[in-house]
């Protein structure tokens, strides 16, 4: 059960659950899982190139020759790239920062790793960077670090748009995203 | 449990479980304040937005005593500081204060002379055209001498005498005079430089040696509040000392 209980999201009832479920399933059942888990931790490492989450090095995203490989999206973990890749209206390559500039918490253009997104860039290909951090105070210093950085290669640095989800009325929105939206309005027509 | 509202600022945050945020704000009644905001990572929860650093908010919180992490009921936005976050070096610069003040601030205590300062020092930075260095300079002064950590500027600290000429500054309380022995001496102009950051308690001054200053209020923080700073150490990556 404490085995469980370290899982994010797992306190001591739903942990109780699990152990008992195992427990009562067929053997194979729990084997199936040991051994999955297993295998994702032994194969899964990241990718040389994009930072991003892979079985093979380098991934797939970044091997696939039918993707954009003139514009990048810089996002802050492996979860933005899949939450982007789901939308499936990006075709560009990513790469993974695992964190954000936050100097409350120490983290600094070091511990970013940037040297390896200046790197890709210096092989002349890529002509876009696309910064999809958060929008949060540590989000924007990201971007604005990155394109002041970015800036001086010659590349087009853009950041995503921020404002009100789609199918959500305006008085549920709150009032920083709301301003944020206002001040990124865009011409019609 | 009784439910209390105050204004605050929120100094920090981190994730907490799959859907909170444990976050750690300046409020003028209690000092430092920690609260769970159960639910704020959630997909459309406005609590993300609002909770972001920097953000000056209005809070209603429950309050248990002898408890170090109380529970967020719910948080409005009072003003987000965008000309602070859309300015790197600003944004950068002004996470010190917010570092000393979450470090120097005791829970569960009155804190209304700091909180005022470090309000009124972030909209300053909001409106400022000149060095983020200097103005951060001058709101950790302010920061300082609103926590009692002010430096003894117009006497030597060693003897007691007229400061003269040849003065230096000594990281243990301030001025020293030309007789009295310190390892290294600043000069006049940098003296006066930093008794204007220190006295002056509406903006920042336009003075001279912004550099040299940044030093001297930056290793005289450390000495006093005995921290190391890690919002120092990310600076010196991306700007350089």
């Amino acid at each position: 059960m404490d085995a469980f209980r370290r899982l994010p999201g797992v306190g001591k009832r739903s942990a109780e659950r699990l152990v008992l479920h195992l427990l009562s399933a067929p053997e194979g059942e729990a084997h199936q899982l040991s051994e999955a888990i297993a295998t994702a931790r032994a194969r899964i490492t990241t990718c040389s190139q994009c930072r991003n989450l892979t079985e093979t090095n380098p991934c797939g995203i970044c091997t696939d020759s039918r993707r954009d490989a003139s514009i990048i999206c810089v996002v802050e973990q492996p979860a933005g790239a899949m939450a982007i890749e789901k939308g499936g209206m990006y075709r560009g390559l990513y790469h993974v920062l695992h964190g954000v500039l936050n100097p409350l918490e120490g983290v600094g253009p070091t511990e970013l790793r940037l040297e390896r997104l200046y790197t890709r860039l210096d092989g002349g290909t890529v002509e876009e960077v696309v910064v999809a951090t958060n929008a949060t105070a540590e989000g924007e210093a990201t971007a604005l670090y990155l394109s002041r950085q970015l800036g001086q290669r010659n590349v087009r640095v853009t950041r995503i748009a921020h404002g009100v989800p789609m199918g959500s009325g305006l008085e549920f929105s709150d009032e920083a995203t709301l301003s944020h939206a206002m001040e990124g309005r865009t011409p019609l027509g | 449990m009784p439910q209390e509202k105050t204004e605050a600022l929120v100094l920090r945050g981190v994730d907490y479980s799959e859907t909170s945020r444990i976050i750690t704000f300046l409020s003028p009644e209690r000092g430092r304040l920690t609260c769970i905001a159960k639910g704020a990572r959630r997909k459309n929860s406005p609590l993300a937005a609002i909770l972001d650093t920097f953000n000056h908010v209005e809070l209603i919180y429950y309050w248990k005593e002898g408890r170090g992490v109380h529970t967020l009921a719910e948080a409005s936005l009072l003003h987000p500081f965008p000309g602070i976050k859309r300015d790197l070096e600003r944004c950068s610069f002004g996470a010190v204060p917010l570092e000393l003040a979450s470090r120097t601030a005791h829970d569960n205590e009155p804190s209304r002379a700091f909180y005022r300062t470090l309000l009124h020092g972030l909209g300053r930075l909001e409106q400022w055209k000149g060095s983020a260095r200097l103005h951060c300079a001058w709101q950790l002064a302010r920061l300082l001498a609103a926590a009692g950590f002010a430096p003894e500027l117009d006497h030597c600290v060693q003897c007691g005498g007229e400061i003269g000429h040849n003065p230096g500054f000594d990281l243990d309380g301030g001025a020293v005079c030309g007789q009295c022995t310190i390892e290294r001496r600043c000069g006049w102009s940098q003296l006066d430089a930093l008794k204007a950051l220190f006295s002056a308690t509406d903006q920042c001054p336009e003075v001279e040696h912004v550099d040299a200053l940044f030093r001297m209020v930056r290793a005289y923080m450390i000495r006093q509040t005995e921290t190391d700073y890690r919002s120092l150490r990310v600076l010196h990556d991306m700007f350089g000392s």
